[in-house]
């Protein structure tokens, strides 16, 4: 089975949109935050088939909108 | 992408997820709101993934399955030129502020003399009463 690793960087994406990214997907994903700081998230995904490729570059797309809607939204 | 390479250097490389471009967008000439403003609308069309690097914001975009026609060379050229047009359009936001603040503010003091419809004063004195009508209030007057 292979890992895809992705270091999301928290001076771009925003922490809540995080958390609720991994929420709404947990379903469909097992995504596991494997270390944390202020500046950024460590977060692994499982690719055992071909679908759940698709579905993680859905995950980052799903967490680049939450955080513009989060950001410019006080705008 | 290494350090120090130049803003829109493109980079066409692939990882566990399939092919993507790489390129970097320098966060001293685009504004950090211009480059959210701008992924909004490619989300919709390409997988966009932003990671930050000193000054730069490094994009890696690929295609959606619909999409797949769209060269990954020509996804990074349409993002760049959508960052210019969303800066000018903050720009021009900026510039025409206090034009627009002062539209607003008029149309809404203009709006808050009406009076609602408790403060209306009516004149009926013109309203015919009991056995009249509006010929015989007429004559009478």
């Amino acid at each position: 089975m292979n890992k895809y690793e992705k270091l999301i960087d928290l001076n771009f994406y925003s922490l809540n949109a995080l958390k609720k990214t991994i929420l709404d997907f947990s379903e469909i994903l097992k995504v596991e935050i494997h270390s944390k700081s202020n500046e950024n998230a460590f977060v692994k995904v499982n690719i055992s088939n071909k679908n759940d490729e698709k579905t993680i570059l859905e995950f980052l797309n799903y967490l680049c909108d939450l955080t513009i809607i989060e950001k410019l939204k006080n705008e | 992408m290494d350090k120090g390479s130049k803003p829109f250097d493109f980079l066409i490389t692939e990882d566990l997820l399939g092919k993507k471009i790489i390129f970097s967008i320098d966060t001293n000439l685009f504004d950090i709101n211009v480059i959210y403003k701008t992924a909004y609308w490619f989300t919709e069309k390409f997988y966009i993934f932003f990671k930050k690097q000193e000054d730069l914001i490094i994009v890696e975009a690929r295609a959606k399955d619909e999409f797949k026609e769209i060269k990954l060379e020509q996804i990074a050229g349409e993002f760049s030129n959508s960052l210019l047009d969303f800066k000018l359009r903050e720009k021009i936001f900026i510039e025409t502020r206090s034009i627009r603040d002062s539209l607003v503010a008029k149309a809404f003091s203009e709006g808050a003399k009406t009076k609602d419809i408790e403060g209306i004063n009516s004149n009926e004195k013109a309203i015919p009463k009991n056995f009249e009508n509006f010929l015989n209030k007429k004559n009478n007057e």
